[in-house]
């Protein structure tokens, strides 16, 4: 299927794929629906790390760090 | 033992979003997940006379997560790979009512996925690391990284295509790839 790869983008590319080619268009065209499904897998992994990563430092680990510095200050003066 | 300067206290404090992220798309559960990274804070803590000030303070924090993680599950990791089947065959039948897939059932299609394969999904898609970042916090061959990156994005596609049906499924095109086990997609990247 790689001597498939010349064919020009805007002739497959407009809605992504037409339905009404079907098994045809997968045929000639895996590369066009790997990239549609690899952009929507990519763009939910980011929304799912972001989700939690914008998300504010619950207290408890501010205390926690506090308490490893208050502890290693009494250790060594 | 070092005192930790300012500014590295400064910096660790700064990358415990980064460190919660990673440790709930990890392991899936965000009780576990805190837990995670507090076991993680007190590692680094412990080490900080080894951290190299200047150097990738995320990346030596991710390695120190996920070394805690992998010493920690290993000995669950075999009998979550059995159920996988399993859970894959739970997963197939799940939210097509949805018109999108919701982060919920994008974790749970995750949690599917083999560990080691996780890993590197997460590392390289989700927090932005390059392949070469991502093979020294794992510790292991770049090609390794890029193999296990591209066989949890052709594995977990499939989970989604089937899973997230107004997404993809309507589309005779996906299915069709569907259909051929995904084989076609892997054999392109």
């Amino acid at each position: 299927m790689a001597d498939h790869s010349g064919v020009p983008a805007e002739h497959t590319n407009a809605a992504g794929m037409d339905p009404a080619l079907g098994q045809d268009f997968a045929n000639t065209h895996p590369r066009l629906i790997d990239r549609k499904m690899q952009a929507t897998l990519g763009r939910h992994l980011r929304v799912m790390f972001d989700d939690v990563a914008r998300a504010p430092v619950p207290d408890k680990f501010l205390d926690l760090l506090q308490n490893l510095e208050t502890k290693e200050k009494e250790q060594h003066g | 033992m070092t005192v930790c300067s300012p500014g590295l206290r400064k910096n660790l404090l700064s990358l415990i979003p980064n460190l919660r992220a990673f440790a709930i798309s990890l392991c899936g559960d965000a009780d576990k997940a805190d837990d995670l990274v507090q076991d993680t804070l007190v590692r680094a803590w412990d080490h900080l006379d080894k951290f190299q000030e200047g150097t990738n303070l995320r990346a030596w924090l991710f390695t120190i997560l996920r070394n805690t993680y992998f010493s920690h599950y290993r000995k669950r990791r075999r009998e979550v790979e059995d159920k996988e089947g399993q859970r894959a065959a739970e997963l197939a039948v799940l939210p097509e009512q949805h018109g999108h897939l919701d982060l919920q059932d994008f974790r749970r299609a995750l949690a599917t996925l083999p560990p080691d394969q996780r890993e590197a999904l997460i590392l390289v898609g989700a927090a932005g690391f390059s392949y070469e970042e991502a093979a020294n916090v794992c510790g292991c061959a770049v090609g390794t990284i890029k193999s296990r990156v591209n066989r949890a994005r052709t594995r977990l596609g499939q989970v989604l295509l089937i899973s997230s049906g107004a997404e993809f499924g309507n589309d005779p095109a996906v299915a069709a790839i569907v259909a051929a086990g995904g084989q076609r997609v892997a054999a392109h990247k």
